[in-house]
C-alpha cells in the first residue's frame, strides 16, 4: 500500500484533534491519559481500516465500521469498561481481515461479553458449532443454514446441562461421591439397568429376529405394540405395575405367600420398572439391524452346511451386532434415567434419579444439584464409552472403505 | 443323477412349474430364458431354500424334496458373490468345513487345495470389502467347493461382473468342471454363456420349460420359434412357427412343456 507523509500525516493530526477535543470539552469524562491511549487505538483502528479498504470488498469498510461501533456502544456507553473496549478493539482491528478469526472473535465477545455469566458454557458449544460450518464452506448456503441453526437450538436445548455440570466444584462432586448413600444410589442404578438390558436382550434380540424375517397376520399390530411403552406416561406405568404386582394385589400377595417374595419395592422391582421402560428401544432398533442382513447371507450359509441357529450365530448375529449393541445402548440409557415408574412402583431402595428427588424435596434444588452433577457425569461417561465401543463392531452394510485390514 | 419330477411352486401370482427334468452325473446344464422365467427360483427350490409345493426332487434315488439346504450338499453362487463380509477370504472359504466340525489341519489342507485350483492365493489376505466383482465371484465358487457338494449350483454368476473379467471366469469354470467334474446348473440370460459352457440347455419361459436336451440337439432342432429366436438361432430354419401369444404364456402353442 502506497500512502503519501503528507495524507499520513494529516490522517494522524485529525484523529488528534478530535481526541484532543473530546478531552478538552467542557464536562469531559475523559482523562489526558486516558484520551491518549485511546488516540492510539484508533490510529491502529484507521491503520487497519485503510487495509480494509485495499481488499476492496464490497461493504467491507462499512461492515468494519458498523462492527466498531457496536463495541464502542456496548463496552464503552452501556458497560463503561475502558480497559476491556481498548483491548477488544485492537483484537478486531487485527482479526477483521479473516473471516474465521472474525467469526471466532465474534463468538468470543458474545459469550464473554454479552452472555457473560453464562461465558463456557454458551463459549464451547458455539465454538464447536462455528467449527463445523466452517468445515463445511463449501456446501450450498441453505444446507449451512440448516446445519447452524439446527445445531444452535440443540445447543441451546442442551444448555441446562452443561450449565449443571460446571456449577460444582470438583472438591464438593467429590464430597458428594464419598457419601455412603450416594454411593450406594448409583450402584443400585448401574446394577439395576445393566440386569434390565440383559433380560430384555435375552428375548428381544430373538423376537426382533423373527419379526425381521418372518411374515404373520397382526405382525404390523406387534411392531406398533413394541412402541407402546414409549408412550405411557411414566406415572400411569408405574401405576400399573403397582396395580398387577403390589402387595395389595392378588398375584403380589400370592408370590408373597409362595416364596416370600415381594416385587414392588426391591431390587427386582426396579429391574421390572426399568424393563418396561427400556424395552422398545433395544427391539426396534435391533429389528432394523437385522433387515439390513440380506438374506442371500442367510440362504450362502445354509447350503453351506449350517444349521439355522449356526447360520444366526456364525453370520447374522454377527452382522447385526453393532445395531444390537446401539439397542443396548439406548435401552440401558433409557432404563437408568427411569424415574416415574421406579419412585411409585419400586421407590426404595432408592436409585440414583429417585435419590435426587429425595434430596430436593428435604433440601432443595442447591443441596441436590451435585448429586445430579454426579449423575449426569456418570451416565454421560458409560454412554460415551459403550458408544465409541459398539463402532469396532461388524456392520453388514460395510463398504469398501470399512474394510478390515488383516 | 438328479431328476426333477413335476415340481411346483407359486410364488404370489407367479407359479413355477410343473417342471421335470433328468440331469446325468457331470453334465454341465445351462438353464436359459429371459428375465422373470422363474430360474433363479428353480435353482433355490434345488438348493432348499424354498420348499415346493408339489412334486418330487431325487438324487441319486433319494428322495430330497423336504430336506433343509444344511443336509443337501448343494453349492450355491449367487449373482452377488454374497460372500460373509466380516469373515477374511480365508474363513469364507473354509466356512462349510467349520461349520461341519471340520479339524484345523484337515480344514487347511482342503482350502489349500481349492485355493491352488482356483489360483486365488493372491487374495487370501485382502478385505472381502475390496474384492473385485470377478475376484469376489471366484472366491464364492471356492467357497461352494470347499464342501465337496454333488451339485454346483450358479445362479447367473457372471452377471455384474466386466467383459473381460467375465470372459476369464468363464474359462474359469470350464476348467473347474473339468477338474472336479462336478454336476452343474448355471442359470443365466445370455446365450453367448449358455453356447461356451453349458453341455446341456434348458430353455425356460414363464416358470415352464420350453425345450431341454443336449447343447447340439437343441441347436440343431429348435422346438419352436421362441427358442429360435431366444438362442439367435435362424428362426426359418424348420422350427415350427409358434403362435405369438408363446412369448407370453407358453403351452399356448401346441409344444409341450418339459423334456
Amino acid at each position: 500500500m502506497k500512502l503519501s507523509l503528507t495524507k499520513a500525516a494529516l490522517v494522524v493530526l485529525c484523529l488528534g484533534a478530535v481526541h484532543l477535543g473530546l478531552a478538552a470539552m467542557p464536562g469531559a469524562t475523559l482523562s489526558p491519559a486516558w484520551s491518549f491511549v485511546l488516540f492510539a487505538t484508533n490510529l491502529y483502528v484507521v491503520y487497519a481500516a485503510l487495509l480494509v479498504k485495499v481488499e476492496r470488498r464490497p461493504a467491507g469498510l462499512a461492515m468494519f465500521a458498523v462492527g466498531y461501533l457496536v463495541l464502542f456502544l456496548l463496552l464503552m456507553v452501556l458497560l463503561d469498561k475502558k480497559p476491556l473496549f481498548i483491548l477488544l478493539i485492537i483484537l478486531y482491528a487485527s482479526v477483521f481481515r479473516s473471516p474465521f478469526l472474525l467469526g471466532c472473535f465474534a463468538i468470543f465477545v458474545l459469550s464473554f461479553v454479552v452472555l457473560q455469566p453464562y461465558a463456557l458454557e454458551t463459549f464451547v458449544p458455539l465454538v464447536l458449532i462455528y467449527l463445523v460450518v466452517w468445515r463445511v464452506r463449501d456446501a450450498s448456503r441453505f444446507a449451512r443454514l440448516c446445519l447452524t441453526l439446527g445445531l444452535v437450538m440443540f445447543a441451546a436445548v442442551l444448555l441446562p446441562l452443561f450449565h449443571l455440570g460446571i456449577q460444582d466444584s470438583l472438591q464438593t462432586l467429590g464430597h458428594t461421591l464419598a457419601r455412603p448413600d450416594v454411593q450406594e444410589a448409583v450402584w443400585l442404578s448401574v446394577a439395576s439397568s445393566t440386569v434390565a438390558t440383559l433380560f430384555v436382550a435375552l428375548w428381544g434380540i430373538p423376537l426382533a429376529y423373527a419379526l425381521s424375517r418372518l411374515e404373520f397376520p397382526g405382525k404390523r399390530l406387534v411392531e406398533s405394540l413394541i412402541d407402546v411403552p414409549i408412550l405411557v406416561p411414566q406415572s400411569v406405568a408405574g401405576i400399573a405395575l403397582l396395580v398387577l404386582l403390589g402387595p395389595a394385589s392378588p398375584l403380589g400377595a400370592a408370590l408373597n405367600d409362595a416364596f416370600g417374595v415381594q416385587i414392588a419395592g426391591r431390587f427386582v422391582g426396579i429391574v421390572l420398572a426399568q424393563v418396561f421402560v427400556a424395552s422398545p428401544f433395544l427391539i426396534k432398533t435391533a429389528l432394523t439391524a437385522f433387515a439390513a442382513v440380506p438374506e442371500t447371507l442367510e440362504m450362502a450359509s445354509r447350503t453351506l452346511g449350517a444349521s439355522p441357529a449356526v447360520t444366526f450365530w456364525r453370520i447374522t448375529l454377527p452382522l447385526a451386532s453393532r445395531g444390537v449393541a446401539v439397542g443396548g445402548i439406548l435401552a440401558w440409557s433409557r432404563a437408568i434415567s427411569e424415574f416415574g415408574a421406579v419412585v411409585l412402583f419400586a421407590s426404595a431402595p432408592l436409585t440414583a434419579p429417585v435419590l435426587v428427588h429425595t434430596e430436593f424435596l428435604r433440601a432443595g434444588a442447591a443441596e441436590s444439584r451435585p448429586i445430579a452433577t454426579l449423575l449426569l457425569i456418570i451416565c454421560l461417561w458409560i454412554f460415551i464409552v459403550l458408544q465409541l465401543g459398539q463402532t469396532l463392531l461388524p456392520t453388514a452394510l460395510q463398504g469398501a472403505a470399512r474394510g478390515r485390514p488383516r | 443323477m438328479i431328476s426333477i419330477r413335476a415340481l411346483e411352486r407359486r410364488f404370489g401370482a407367479f407359479a413355477l412349474g410343473p417342471l421335470s427334468l433328468e440331469i446325468g452325473r457331470g453334465d454341465y446344464w445351462v438353464l436359459l430364458g429371459p428375465s422373470g422365467a422363474g430360474k433363479s427360483m428353480l435353482l433355490h427350490l434345488l438348493a432348499g431354500v424354498f420348499k415346493p409345493d408339489a412334486g418330487v426332487l431325487c438324487v441319486d434315488d433319494r428322495d430330497v424334496t423336504s430336506t433343509p439346504p444344511e443336509e443337501r450338499r448343494v453349492g450355491l453362487v449367487f449373482q452377488q458373490s454374497a460372500l460373509f463380509p466380516h469373515l477374511s477370504v480365508t474363513d469364507n472359504l473354509a466356512y462349510a468345513l467349520t461349520v461341519r466340525g471340520v479339524t484345523a489341519a484337515e480344514r487347511r489342507r482342503r482350502t489349500d487345495e481349492i485355493v491352488s485350483a482356483l489360483g486365488i492365493g493372491a487374495l487370501l489376505h485382502r478385505p472381502v470389502a475390496t474384492l473385485s466383482g470377478g475376484e469376489a465371484q471366484k472366491v464364492a465358487i471356492g467357497r461352494a467347493l470347499a464342501g465337496r457338494p454333488q451339485l454346483l449350483l450358479l445362479d447367473e454368476p457372471l452377471g455384474p461382473i466386466d467383459h473381460n473379467a467375465r470372459l476369464e471366469l468363464q474359462e474359469e469354470l470350464k476348467r473347474v468342471h473339468r477338474t472336479f467334474g462336478l454336476t452343474t446348473l448355471h442359470v443365466t440370460h445370455s446365450r453367448d454363456e449358455a453356447f461356451a459352457l453349458g453341455s446341456h440347455l434348458a430353455i425356460l419361459q414363464n416358470g415352464r420349460i420350453v425345450q431341454a436336451g443336449a447343447a447340439d440337439a437343441v441347436q440343431a432342432a429348435p422346438r419352436c420359434s421362441f427358442v429360435a429366436l431366444f438362442l439367435g438361432l435362424d428362426a426359418a430354419a424348420g422350427a415350427p412357427r409358434c403362435q405369438r401369444s408363446c412369448l407370453t404364456t407358453p403351452g399356448s402353442c401346441d409344444h409341450p412343456a418339459g423334456a
